[in-house]
C-alpha cells in the first residue's frame, strides 16, 4: 500500500518538475533567450525520457493516471511562478494622471526611474501621460509609488523588447 | 556498457537527435506563430511536427537501450528548440512598433525617416532635462535594423524601444 502511494507521488513530482521546466522554456522561447531555452529544454527532455517514459510504459491503474495529469497541471502553474520570480525583461508603464502628473514625474525621478511626460487630453480636460521604461522586477515598486501619490492614476503595462540606451535604474 | 560507442548505437543516437531537432524546430515555430495568430501555418506545422514526433518517440521508447540515445534525445530536443527560434528570426514575420526618444534631434530623425519612406508620428514630451521628442512608428519586423541605423546616424544617444504589435488596420506602411 505504501509503495503504491509512493509510486503515485513519484509520478506526480516528476511531472511537476518536467512540465515546470517546459513552461519556463516556452517563456524563454517567446522572449528570444536562446541559451536558457537550450538548457531548460535539455533538462526537460532528459527527465521526460528517463523517468516519464517508464510511467507511460507501465501506467497500470487510474491513480497513476491521476498523478500524471495532476502533476502536469501543477507543473504548468509552478513554471509560471518560477518565470515570474526570475522576471527577465523590460516593461513599459503608461501612467495617466489627471491632476498630479508633475508630482508623479518628480517623485519617480527622485527614486531614480527614467521617464517621459506627454501632455494629453482626456474626457475632462488635460491629463499627463507618463511613459516609463523599467525592468520587470521594478513594476510593483513603481506601482506602489504611483498609487501612494495618486490613487486615481491609470496604469497599464506592456512588455518591450530589445532596448537601446536610455535611463534605466539598476 | 562496453557497447556504448558501437556503430549501431551511434547511428541510432544520431537518428534520434536529428528527428528531435526536426520536430522541435517545427514545434517552436508553431508556438511562435500561435503568438502571431497565423492559423493556417500553425495547422501545417502542427501536423508535420506531430508526424515526426510519433516516429521519433516510437523509436526512442522501444529501443532505449543505451545512455547515448538518452543524451541524443535531450540534446536534439534542446537544439531543435533553438533552431526553431533562429528560423523564426530569419523569417521575421509580423509588425513591430518602434519608439524613439531624442532630446535634440527629434525632428531631424523624423524628416530622415520620412525621406526613407517610413511613417512617423511625432509627440512633444518632457524628460528630466527639458523638452524631448518622442517618435512612434510601426514597421515590418524586417525593417527594424534599417530604422535603427538611420536613427543612430543622426543621434547616437537616442533611446529606442521595440515591441510587438498585432495585426493592423490602416496607417501608412512602407512597402
Amino acid at each position: 500500500m505504501i509503495s503504491f502511494f509512493l509510486a503515485g507521488l513519484f509520478i506526480f513530482a516528476m511531472r511537476v518538475l518536467s512540465v515546470s521546466l517546459a513552461t519556463t522554456r516556452l517563456m524563454m522561447v517567446v522572449q528570444g533567450r536562446k541559451l536558457l531555452a537550450w538548457i531548460t529544454g535539455f533538462l526537460q527532455a532528459l527527465i521526460f525520457i528517463t523517468i516519464v517514459r517508464d510511467v507511460l510504459l507501465n501506467i497500470g491503474d487510474w491513480t497513476k493516471v491521476l498523478a500524471y495529469s495532476g502533476g502536469f497541471a501543477t507543473g504548468v502553474i509552478v513554471g509560471m511562478m518560477i518565470e515570474s520570480r526570475i522576471a527577465l525583461g523590460y516593461i513599459r508603464l503608461h501612467i495617466i494622471s489627471p491632476s498630479r502628473g508633475k508630482q508623479l514625474a518628480n517623485r519617480l525621478r527622485e527614486n531614480g526611474f527614467g521617464l517621459t511626460e506627454i501632455p494629453a487630453k482626456g474626457k475632462d480636460g488635460a491629463v499627463t501621460l507618463i511613459n516609463c521604461n523599467i525592468t520587470r522586477r521594478q513594476v510593483n515598486q513603481v506601482v506602489d509609488i504611483v498609487t501612494d501619490l495618486d490613487p486615481e492614476a491609470f496604469i497599464t503595462a506592456e512588455s518591450v523588447r530589445s532596448v537601446q540606451r536610455g535611463f534605466w535604474r539598476n | 556498457m562496453e557497447n556504448l560507442f558501437t556503430l549501431d548505437a551511434l547511428l541510432g543516437a544520431g537518428l534520434i537527435f536529428l528527428l528531435r531537432v526536426g520536430d522541435m524546430s517545427l514545434d517552436t515555430l508553431r508556438v511562435l506563430f500561435i503568438m502571431r495568430g497565423k492559423k493556417s501555418v500553425v495547422w501545417i506545422l502542427g501536423f508535420l511536427q506531430a508526424t515526426i514526433f510519433v516516429i521519433a518517440i516510437s523509436i526512442v521508447l522501444t529501443s532505449l537501450d543505451n545512455p547515448l540515445k538518452i543524451v541524443a534525445y535531450a540534446a536534439g530536443f534542446a537544439t531543435g528548440n533553438v533552431i526553431g527560434m533562429l528560423i523564426e528570426e530569419k523569417l521575421a514575420i509580423g509588425y513591430i512598433q518602434i519608439r524613439i526618444i531624442s532630446s535634440r534631434f527629434g525632428s531631424a530623425i523624423a524628416e530622415e525617416l520620412r525621406d526613407e519612406g517610413f511613417a512617423v508620428t511625432e509627440v512633444a514630451a518632457r524628460g528630466k532635462e527639458g523638452m524631448v521628442a518622442l517618435l512612434s512608428l510601426s514597421v515590418l519586423r524586417k525593417q527594424v535594423n534599417d530604422v535603427k541605423n538611420i536613427v543612430n546616424k543622426i543621434d547616437d544617444t537616442a533611446f529606442i524601444t521595440v515591441e510587438n504589435v498585432r495585426p493592423v488596420r490602416r496607417g501608412f506602411w512602407r512597402a
